[in-house]
């Protein structure tokens, strides 16, 4: 439900918009208000989720009160209604979500209303109730939520999926706001730029809230501190399994091969962040790492298939890893009796044929003892 | 941040251009006289904003502003005019700000700041 209001001097203003919002079954007006005043005192205590405000009005006009509502944070989505053209211009300085003139045309009240939908209809299915939720920040940076049935939740503006997404890398650590404002708004520490940066965040918590992301699942405190449970985002659980220094044993393998799927593409792929490039690359560090942990494990207690797979899988993602490859042709030499003579040879032929092809080189010497004693 | 500026007016197109990339919130600004090269660059490589200056007849940059709008949903465009009452149709037009010349550095630095 869409928790509307109207505010409007003139009692037939009010029931035109309501006769034009009749159609609409997800909108319901929750109050009316003649005087701009009382509609103030409504909107902080009730959060509504979209407001028809007229402009010239007494005792307040609307664009003042709509700064006022602004500054609160609430979050209201504002449809100026006026009979005046000529506040065009100074509406945009209260950043509503659309202007219109009275008497109001149908068509023209069905586009206003089509942004509306876009921007409230989908999200006030979801809150209030808890969705699975999962921040995907290997391959294409989106959030995927239960109640988007896989759509994932629109992060519209880019500033704001660069903070997030800069928040989700510096998590569970304190982030200042002079380090925001320096890497994000140039540097400039004035009032707008703070207003912005608040407002971003502001609507970021809202956004998560909507689409039925809890606090608990992720929290972004005062000190923009970023928190995610286990199983709500790829990056972060993956980087705390690294911290933990873990070695992979018979109780984490199964998590630690849903860790590697779940690295579905490169750190924040699509997106050209400078601040993410480093951890890009130390990430498909450790992403190969984890697989000859892994395969480790594997051999150590006794699953050669699996061991041998890992490797495979190791190999095929990065076709120049000479750990992959040597660790794959050891594993063959070390256990002989269950591999064929033809596994070691194939993997060893492909081997060399890769350093030769990419690199001009060719296998270390160890490398080609071996293989010729095993013809 | 990327901004596209379509303009007609040479002159003025290199004013805008000089105090968009004076406000330090901007790494490139591409200028295109053109709403179809505009378009075009959009499908490769998303601005993060495209400000569109509306002359004497405002018509052809509603019309392109339409057209970035109903293509790119997502993507924020703002009018750049001397002006004003090209603003109502600036609103019908989907606009996220409409900025009046002379351009000011602060005006304009709000609106950058948002996107």
């Amino acid at each position: 439900m869409i928790k509307t209001i109207i505010v409007d001097d003139e009692q037939p203003a009010i029931e035109e918009i309501e006769y034009l919002l009749s159609p609409y079954e997800q909108v319901k007006v929750v109050q009316r208000f003649k005087d701009p005043r009382a509609a103030m005192d409504f909107i902080a205590g009730e959060k509504p989720d979209l407001l028809f405000l007229d402009i010239d009005m007494p005792h307040m006009d609307g664009i003042e009160l709509a700064l006022k509502i602004q500054a609160m944070n609430t979050g209201v989505t504002i449809v100026f209604v006026t009979a005046h053209s000529q506040y065009a211009l100074e509406a945009f300085q209260a950043y509503p979500l659309d202007y219109i003139l009275k008497p109001v045309d149908e068509d023209r009240f069905r586009q206003t209303m089509n942004k509306v939908l876009e921007r409230l209809g989908d999200r006030r299915k979801a809150a209030g109730e808890e969705q699975a939720v999962r921040i995907h920040c290997f391959g294409p940076f989106e959030i995927i939520t239960g109640a988007g049935k896989d759509k994932p939740v629109p992060l519209r503006s880019k500033k704001m999926k660069e903070i997030f997404a800069y928040l989700i890398q510096r998590f569970e650590k304190p982030v200042s706001r002079a380090e925001l404002l320096e890497r994000f708004f140039g540097g400039k520490k004035d009032k707008n730029a703070v207003n912005y940066l608040h407002v971003i965040i502001y609507n970021l918590r809202n956004l998560l809230e909507e689409h039925g992301v809890s606090r608990k699942q992720v929290l972004i405190d005062r000190d923009y501190s970023l928190s995610a449970s286990p199983g709500c985002c790829d990056y972060i659980d993956f980087v705390r399994f690294m911290r933990s220094k873990e070695n992979v044993n018979e109780h984490n393998a199964a998590y630690v091969e849903t860790l590697i799927a779940s690295y579905r593409g490169a750190y924040l792929e699509e997106e050209d962040y400078s601040w993410a490039r480093e951890e890009r690359e130390w990430l498909e560090g450790y992403y190969e790492e984890l697989h000859l942990k892994l395969a480790r494990y594997y051999q150590a207690a006794g699953l050669l298939k699996e061991a041998e797979s890992t490797l495979e899988r190791l190999t095929n993602f990065n076709i120049l890893s000479e750990d992959g490859w040597q660790a794959l042709l050891q594993l063959y030499l070390a256990e002989k009796d269950s591999f064929s003579k033809t596994a070691y040879l194939n993997a060893y032929e492909r081997y060399s044929k890769m350093l030769e092809r990419e690199l001009g080189l060719e296998p270390e010497e160890r490398f080609q003892k071996q293989y010729r004693e095993m013809l | 941040m990327t901004v596209y500026l379509l303009d007609q007016n040479g002159d003025c197109a290199q004013r805008i251009k000089h105090l968009v990339s004076e406000c330090g919130l901007v790494e490139k600004v591409f200028h295109f006289t053109g709403t179809e090269s505009l378009m075009e660059s959009c499908c490769s490589q998303c601005p993060d904003l495209v400000l569109i200056r509306l002359g004497n007849t405002p018509f052809n940059g509603l019309a392109a502003a339409r057209k970035v709008t109903a293509l790119y949903r997502d993507l924020p465009v703002a009018f750049v005019s001397r002006h004003p009452q090209y603003a109502v149709q600036a609103w019908e037009a989907g606009a996220a700000g409409f900025l009046l010349e002379p351009l000011e550095q602060d005006q304009l630095t709000r609106l950058l700041i948002q996107f």
